[in-house]
């Protein structure tokens, strides 16, 4: 009865039977075929979708699932940080991504940044950069309104002060913290390994000293790429350079 | 003698002082090494005489009796040759295998002779027939009696069916051989033969350059005319002998299944880095070959596929130390594995074969790492019928189901990536500007009369010219209208008070003000003109009732101007 399901599958999701269906035939034939464990045929559809421009937060995350069931974990990080890259608030993905890391080989430390520097961090990781955009938004038309206040003299005066310091460093913190996040989501690029392994090098050729090798799900930051090769950078600052046939930038 | 060298040296001498360079003869049966050209020009009565010398090193091949053909050049159409000449190579006296190196240097074939040398290089081997793969060091000398001014070069041979390692550093000692005072340079090379057989290693040549040994300060200071004739030294050409070694194969019998060609001496090591660790949590496995032999080329360590672990190859590494001229290191390799299941495991023995060419015996070492114990997941599962206390993990234990949901919005840019929302931002900026302007406008009104005055002076006349315009049914009223906003516009801006103030006094006042005369022309003929119309019992006819209106707002603009 399996193999029967599989045929039809295969069929359904023939290039040329893809040709003519909507992409709403394909996203419910490969949610069928993953619920059928045919988790080869379901990557097959949703890579179909995202070919077709149908870049949703929802197909990246089924992918994101469909490649761990397939025991790609590389590729299902790799799908999932680009589902949370247009939906950061998808918390279905978030789950799935931290439980996917489990079962990465390399587990890497964070390097320690120091007191001041985790405070830093830790705030800008309390919102995604949108929220922190809202958030200063708010903070802004605040800081206005009570200048309103103040100028028209209404309200208390002494009061209105103490709130307008307060919401100019609020302000003046957030609007520091938000063009932090932004620069780290628009301009840093990230990485992780889908093969098995792979060497990391001290320079971009197979004729540089070997650093470490890095294994299936390593995530890293991408600095810079030449001949080939990536430049990439460990969350516990050690940098290195691997083969670009070996990762899937997100 | 055969790995010797013989230097030739072709003269060309004449009138001429530009002459081709001669076409050597077929010298198939030797090495040959140009060592450069010297030029000299000598001074017969009535005319100069010009001598060229090429110079070139020939190393025989093969022992036997050679005629060297003679050189020839062409000039003006006339081929000219020197004489043929003969020349015997006898091998040489002493095997090369386990004997002393020889040196070679020109025209030195004897011990003896070697010895009256200021420059000469030799090379040897420590091991004379090594096993395949077992170190065997090569060690080069030169052996310098003289200072040498530039550094001479050195062309190493190509070790075909070795692998090689350089052997850092450079040794450098004083040796006195027959009364002569040499310094001595040594370099050692570590060969590892790849092949079994007669492995030859082919001489290397050092070069030293044309005036390399003669050191211009050696001439007499005095001496100039000598000194511009020095014929310059030319450059020479060293050339050691050849070395074949007979490498063995190693022995067939008693070969370990697991050989992998590791030949040298060395000791064997396994551990892990956690012997208790949950269910998915990763154990370090590291195998590390320490010794000296070939580090680099040490075979990786086979490890079989253990149930209940998924094992990932994390590659190795190697640390490799020359020190006393000897190949050591260790190589390590390591493994992750990834238990599965809980339980206590026996980690399989991991083996490692190497021929000991001291012993010339295969050894076999062994390791096994500790048991290890794999703990359950600390996130328990829910089995049906256990009826112990669980603890519900707050975390997810499995991957959460697929979306079945396609939503039609298709996710856009971030909102802090539309230009609107910056521009929308710039509304309260406006806004607060704007009010800081006009409160800060009002409260000067309030407190500073004479620029409310002067602020409000065009507003107030305007006023009062629309209302003249209004009653203009009424003469009277109507100058009388005009007459009072002019009057009180210029009031207001000069910041006076309008009582007793006449026309005279207000021209006086504009005139002061710097107001040129046409305009003060105009405006006294202006306040004529109304006070004219005050007191006239004619009715103005519409016409000058108009004309007289746009008079006044003609000067009124002009003075609004001008009364800043």
């Amino acid at each position: 009865m399996k193999s029967v399901s599989f045929l039809l599958l295969t069929l359904l999701l023939s290039t040329t039977d893809v040709a003519c269906s909507s992409d709403n035939d394909i996203w419910i034939k490969a949610n069928t075929a993953y619920d059928q464990n045919y988790f080869d045929l379901a990557i097959e559809g949703y890579r179909l979708l995202l070919e077709h421009g149908l870049r949703q937060p929802a197909v990246y995350y089924n992918l994101g699932s469909a490649y761990f069931k397939n025991n790609q974990v590389g590729m299902a990080i790799a799908a999932y940080r680009h589902c949370l890259k247009l939906n950061p608030s998808f918390k279905l993905a978030k789950e799935n991504l931290n439980y996917v890391r489990k079962f990465t080989i390399d587990k890497v430390e964070k390097r320690d940044k120091g007191f001041l520097l985790d405070i830093w961090y830790g705030l800008a990781g309390i919102l995604p950069a949108e929220g922190h955009f809202i958030f200063t938004i708010a903070v802004f038309w605040g800081l206005c309104l009570v200048i309103t206040f103040l100028l028209f003299g209404l309200g208390k005066k002494e009061l209105l002060i103490y709130l307008l310091i307060l919401l100019a460093v609020v302000f003046i913190f957030e609007a520091v913290i938000t063009n932090f996040v932004i620069d780290e989501t628009v301009n840093t690029r990230w990485g992780v390994i889908t093969v098995a392994s792979a060497e990391l090098r001290e320079g971009p050729g197979e004729d540089f000293g070997k650093i470490f090798t890095g294994h299936e799900g390593l995530e890293f930051k991408v600095l810079s790429r030449r001949q080939g090769y990536y430049l990439v950078e460990l969350e516990n600052g050690l940098k290195g350079w691997i083969l670009g046939a070996t990762l899937t930038e997100i | 003698m055969l790995g010797e060298s013989v230097e030739l040296t072709i003269s060309l001498s004449g009138p001429v002082r530009s002459m081709s360079k001669p076409s050597l003869p077929d010298l198939s049966d030797f090495d040959v090494y140009s060592s450069g050209t010297s030029s000299n020009i000598s001074i017969v009565p009535g005319s100069f005489s010009y001598q060229t010398d090429y110079s070139y090193v020939l190393v025989p091949r093969k022992v036997g009796n050679f005629i060297i053909q003679p050189a020839s050049v062409k000039h003006k159409s006339k081929v000219y040759q020197a004489k043929p000449i003969r020349l015997k190579v006898i091998s040489p006296s002493q095997t090369k295998k386990s004997a002393p190196p020889k040196s070679s240097s020109k025209r030195k074939s004897s011990k003896q002779s070697k010895q009256t040398e200021d420059f000469f290089i030799e090379q040897t081997v420590d091991i004379a027939n090594p096993y395949v793969g077992q170190q065997a060091t090569m060690i080069f000398r030169f052996y310098q009696g003289k200072n040498l001014y530039e550094q001479p070069t050195l062309k190493w041979p190509d070790f075909n069916g070795f692998w090689v390692e350089d052997l850092p550093p450079q040794k450098s000692y004083n040796k006195n051989i027959n009364g002569k005072s040499y310094r001595v340079t040594e370099i050692r090379k570590a060969l590892f033969p790849t092949v079994a057989g007669k492995l030859t290693i082919d001489p290397t040549i050092m070069t030293i350059p044309p005036n390399a040994f003669s050191s211009f300060f050696n001439s007499d200071p005095f001496d100039f005319f000598s000194r511009r004739r020095r014929t310059p030294t030319r450059q020479k050409t060293l050339r050691t002998n050849q070395i074949i070694l007979d490498v063995k194969p190693l022995p067939e019998s008693k070969k370990a299944a697991d050989f992998s060609n590791a030949v040298g001496v060395y000791k064997f090591n396994i551990s892990i880095d956690k012997d208790t660790v949950e269910v998915d949590q990763p154990i370090a496995l590291k195998a590390v070959i320490s010794g000296s032999g070939n580090i680099k080329k040490l075979p990786a360590i086979a490890i079989p596929e253990l149930e209940n672990f998924r094992l990932y190859d994390s590659g190795s590494n190697e640390n490799i130390s020359k020190k006393n001229y000897q190949v050591t290191g260790s190589k390590s390799f390591e493994w992750i594995l990834i238990p599965t299941a809980p339980g206590e495991y026996n980690l399989p023995r991991l083996n490692f074969s190497y021929f000991d060419p001291w012993s010339k015996k295969y050894k076999t070492l062994s390791g096994q790492p500790a048991n290890v114990f794999i703990k359950p997941s600390s996130v328990a599962s829910l089995l049906p019928g256990d009826r112990s206390v669980h603890i519900i993990p707050a975390a997810r234990t499995s991957l959460n189901y697929i979306v079945t949901e396609l939503s039609d919005k298709i996710p856009g840019k971030p909102i802090y990536a539309y230009k609107i929302i910056w521009i929308v931002q710039l509304i309260p900026i406006v806004w607060l500007a704007f009010l800081a302007f006009h409160i800060n406008r009002r409260k000067r009104l309030e407190g500073d009369i004479a620029y409310a005055r002067r602020k409000l002076a065009p507003k107030a006349a305007r006023k009062a010219l629309k209302k003249a315009r209004e009653g203009f049914a009424n003469p009277e009223q109507f100058y009388s209208l005009i007459y009072n906003g002019i009057v009180g516009f210029i009031s207001d801006k000069l910041n006076i008070n309008t009582a007793g103030l006449t026309n005279s006094r207000i021209i006086e006042m504009l005139k002061d003000s710097g107001k040129c005369d046409t305009v003060l022309q105009e405006f006294s003929n202006f306040l004529n003109q109304c006070d004219a119309g005050r007191f006239s019992p004619v009715k103005p006819s519409p016409r000058q009732i108009k004309e007289i209106y746009e008079k006044a707002e003609h000067i009124l603009s002009i003075l609004d101007r001008g009364l800043k």
